[in-house]
């Protein structure tokens, strides 16, 4: 089960456009504290988020060209994660034996994706042309959110946009643990969501949510609003649960 | 909790004298131990808050120092102190999450200054650590690493543009730590900082910081400003140390040769059976 935060399975953990090219952030995963960066070449990687010298988050760093270095004494490892560099003692090259540890990262859907290097998970891969709507904390449990999913009920209360509301008839399909793939017979604000839920904490979780938007015909802006606000009604929806069940 | 003699054993700065002023109380936190001070026509008393078991008491280097102790090793001696014409000027407390031993060793570390303290203590053109000599004093048990040189853009409050600073660090107690530097205004003397740490619990302590200086240009709250500007520079990368615990085993955190202090640091650590604030010893892959 995902609610651990296992990165034995794949795990969607931002999206996309989350990470700019030349720059690193922190993402927790249960357990995990990963640091994910992008370098100049355009590649995102997740490693585990410290540094092997002396345990400082590498997600304090600094990427530069592709390679991150950490803030504390300016170590740099290159994208494989072996260190390229010790400013302390320039003439040095760093032995093979510092590397960090690291990740499997991919991108599928306008999401990134980690998982443990050598996962049995398959990588993940989602034809089309996705785009990347809307990354969304919410405190709530992993099998909260996921059962808004995977109830019998599913309906996607998406406003269909052109002044056509209410909720949608839809087909759900299960991608994987907390993977879903929505798909609305009414097209005009999208063709399919695709939607990942990242376990952060016991009770904390993000939500990430992709869209196919080729055969919408609402205006592009408009779109990824509804799609935002229906985010944030899941939001609502898993967070009243969530302070109903404590109650 | 990992208590241990060492760590039992000594005296602990638990704030300025001002910080328990006449008729004042000063609630606070010491291994894992609440504890209260007073002071009433000019004494100061410590106790225990659970029993109210009366703990021993000094007021020295600007500081009120307790212990736990009945056979508590004398508190080290910092001839510096009875100078003329030195500056005692404190920075307050600062409340770090993280272990005190965490903080000792980023105080002993001269290679972080170019990315932490950039422009001021270091600069990225100017990054590499000499080679410097650390001693481990058997006759006091203490640390100092000595000769130790490092290119300074503005090495103190006083100093006006990059010069070559000396250094020396001494570790008299697993939770003090003092610098000399060259003074940049009187020559052959050295002006000193220091890290009274205050250990709360394992993983979070008080630092109470000093200098201790020749310096007639600048004022009080300038000498304050330039030690809470780098200190605040320090706490975010002590507070962002994984584990916050300090790892004696060299397998779990790699050092180079610009590490030496902190090798012979976390080694006189062990030496002396410090587990407070320590990793516990596990399996390392």
């Amino acid at each position: 089960m995902a609610q651990g935060g296992a990165l034995d399975r794949w795990v969607a953990i931002g999206l996309s456009s989350g990470i700019a090219p030349e720059s690193a952030s922190g993402i927790t995963v249960g357990a995990y504290d990963l640091a994910l960066w992008r370098g100049a070449d355009g590649k995102a990687r997740v490693w585990e988020n410290r540094c092997p010298h002396r345990g400082m988050r590498l997600s304090y760093g600094f990427v530069r060209e592709n390679r991150l270095s950490c803030i504390y004494h300016g170590w740099s490892y290159d994208g494989d994660g072996s260190c390229a560099a010790i400013p302390a003692h320039p003439g040095l090259t760093p032995p093979k034996t510092i590397k960090t540890q690291i990740f499997e990262c991919v991108e599928q859907a306008d999401m990134i994706w980690a998982a443990v290097k050598g996962t049995d998970d398959p990588e993940p891969a989602i034809p089309g042309d996705w785009t990347g709507c809307r990354s969304i904390a919410i405190d709530a449990p992993f099998d909260t959110v996921a059962g808004l999913f995977t109830q019998v009920d599913f309906q996607l209360t998406l406003p269909a946009g052109n002044g056509a509301a209410g909720p949608l008839t839809c087909e759900l399909q299960t991608l994987g643990d907390g993977v879903y793939l929505i798909r609305p017979d009414d097209v005009r604000t999208c063709d399919a969501l695709l939607c990942a839920v990242q376990p952060v904490a016991t009770c904390k979780v993000m939500l990430h949510v992709s869209a196919l938007l080729t055969g919408a015909t609402g205006e592009l802006g408009e779109n990824l609003k509804l799609i935002s606000n229906w985010a944030i009604s899941l939001r609502r929806m898993a967070e009243a649960e969530t302070s109903s069940a404590a109650a | 909790m990992a208590m241990d003699p060492f760590t039992w054993s000594h005296w602990y700065a638990i704030g300025r004298l001002e910080d328990v002023p006449e008729g004042g109380t000063r609630k606070t936190r010491l291994l894992g131990i609440d504890i209260v001070a007073h002071r009433s026509s000019g004494e100061v008393t410590v106790e225990r808050v659970e029993d109210h078991a009366p703990l021993a008491v000094q007021e020295r280097y600007g500081h009120v120092w307790t212990t736990f102790s009945d056979e508590p090793k004398p508190l080290y001696d910092m001839p510096e102190f009875d100078e003329d014409g030195r500056r005692l000027v404190t920075a307050g407390c600062v409340t770090v999450r993280c272990s005190g031993l965490r903080a000792v060793e980023n105080f002993l570390d001269m290679a972080h200054f170019p990315f932490v303290h950039t422009g001021i203590l270091g600069e990225e053109d100017h990054a590499e650590v000499e080679q410097y000599c650390v001693e481990m004093r058997a006759d006091v048990n203490e640390v100092w690493a000595t000769k130790c040189r490092f290119y300074q853009p503005k090495a103190a409050a006083t100093a006006e543009g990059g010069q070559m600073t000396h250094y020396k660090y001494r570790v008299p107690h697993p939770f003090s730590t003092i610098l000399y530097k060259t003074c940049p205004i009187r020559e052959g003397a050295w002006d000193l900082v220091g890290l009274f740490i205050q250990p709360r619990d394992e993983d979070l302590c008080d630092v109470h910081s000093f200098v201790l200086v020749f310096d007639e240009e600048n004022t009080d709250t300038g000498l304050l400003h330039f030690q809470q500007t780098i200190f605040l520079q320090d706490r975010m990368i002590l507070e962002n140390q994984v584990p916050a615990l300090l790892p004696l085993d060299p397998r779990r955190e790699l050092p180079t040769r610009a590490d030496a202090s902190s090798i012979a640091y976390r080694r006189w650590l062990k030496e002396n059976g410090q587990s407070f604030g320590v990793l516990a010893e596990e399996a390392v892959g």
